[in-house]
């Protein structure tokens, strides 16, 4: 049995090291960004665009569907892009929230026009990690790869404006047009990973290693280093736990990120150093 | 009626998997055997053992087909019938559900013929 699981887990995991690679270092972005729902709501953006080819007669897996779905995210990415303000009189959050919404509810209305329309929209969000195999692992990679040199190269104004952006006004840069690059690339990750893993494991690998990183590096390097370690780790042990328990994989994965980050959210208590009390002064 | 027995005649007995368990009825008509579903809780996203089970048991069996419901992670299947050497068909389990199924009889037209090419 062991051998065999191997064999019907090995893509799989590879992807999720995959996911790791990307996700960890984005979710350092949105963390600082304090824009923590925007993969869901550009993976609904993109959730609608492919409805929308559905509806014109091109099924979920055709490069026509992710076209749409990219083009929507593109549009979505460009919302997000201009809501931005100097002095922020609102969250960003906010204008995230409609865009989930908004998109949420036009996906409704496509799909009624279309049968089966609910359950496809359902299955656009859920993905499923064991559908994965070796050449899909390849392809992702050299994808993300892509969008990874492509954030090296716009490194400098893509961490100011997340880190510090009113020195970035400051300093002249065109933060509209860089937040519009920033989440178009994000956009054509997150349209692609949701696909695969769906909403949920996208979340977590997001959000959940970045979480780990910021709580115990300083650095951007060392925020990155743990970031990738723990998603690592969090992979093996979903893994294995999904095929140790018989258990979907998917969601055991999930599970596995809330458990681990518990622990470690306890061992960081545990190890900080006690605050001094403090005295009132005479 | 008579041209989809005749049509189904010779793969009568033939063993398969659904993904769901919805076609059984369509399945008796006709003399197949469902094996397996792959899915083995409703709703619920298979797990590894429960693939490996499947994927012995098609071999074992000779299953050619694994039929999967429109809505249903037809990506899963593929991978699965590919490991298995067999194919996975889109049934059409309701009208409209796949192109050219606009009418109850196109459906079952569609079922009869790609269940019955699968299957040779």
């Amino acid at each position: 049995m062991a051998g065999e699981l191997l064999a019907l887990l090995w893509a799989p995991f590879l992807m999720c090291l995959v996911l790791t690679g990307i996700h960890a270092y984005l979710g350092v972005h949105v963390l600082s960004r304090e824009v923590v729902f925007v993969d869901i709501a550009l993976a609904q953006i993109a959730a609608l665009g492919a409805t929308a080819a559905f509806l014109l007669g091109w099924e979920a897996d055709t490069w026509e569907s992710y076209a749409f779905g990219l083009s929507a995210t593109f549009v979505g990415a460009l919302v997000l892009a201009l809501t931005r303000s100097r002095r922020r009189h609102v969250s960003q959050e906010a204008v995230i929230g409609v865009v989930y919404a908004v998109s949420s509810a036009a996906a409704v209305l496509l799909a009624d026009r279309a049968a089966h329309g609910a359950e496809h929209v359902r299955a656009m969000l859920v993905g499923n990690l064991l559908a994965v195999r070796g050449p899909e692992v390849v392809e992702v990679a050299a994808l993300y790869a892509a969008v990874g040199v492509f954030h090296w190269l716009c490194r400098r104004p893509f961490f100011l404006i997340s880190t510090a952006p009113d020195t970035a006004y400051r300093e002249g840069w065109r933060v509209r047009l860089w937040d519009f690059l920033f989440y178009a690339s994000f956009g054509v990750v997150v349209t692609s990973s949701v696909r695969i893993a769906g909403v949920l494991l996208v979340f977590s690998y997001l959000i959940v290693p970045a979480l780990a990183g910021i709580m115990l590096g300083r650095t951007i390097p060392a925020k990155l280093l743990i970031g990738w370690g723990f998603g690592t780790l969090v992979s093996v042990i979903g893994m294995t736990a999904s095929a140790a328990f018989d258990l979907p994989t998917g969601a055991t994965v999930v599970c596995a990120f809330g458990l681990t980050l518990v622990v470690l959210w306890v061992v960081f208590l545990a190890l900080k150093p006690a605050p001094e009390h403090l005295t009132p002064s005479t | 009626m008579e041209r989809w027995t005749k049509l189904m005649e010779p793969v009568k007995g033939a063993k398969v998997v659904a993904y769901h368990p919805d076609v059984i009825y369509f399945l008796t008509r006709f003399g197949l055997v469902q094996v397996a579903t792959l899915e083995d809780r409703p709703g619920i996203p298979p797990s590894p053992q429960h693939l490996v089970q499947i994927l012995r048991l098609m071999k074992a069996d000779g299953v050619k087909v694994i039929l999967v419901e429109p809505w249903n992670d037809f990506k899963l299947a593929q991978r699965v019938a590919d490991e298995a050497g067999a194919k996975a068909i889109v049934f059409a389990t309701a009208v409209g559900a796949v192109k050219g199924a606009d009418n109850y009889i196109a459906a079952i037209d569609y079922n009869v013929n790609t269940l019955a090419e699968a299957l040779k």
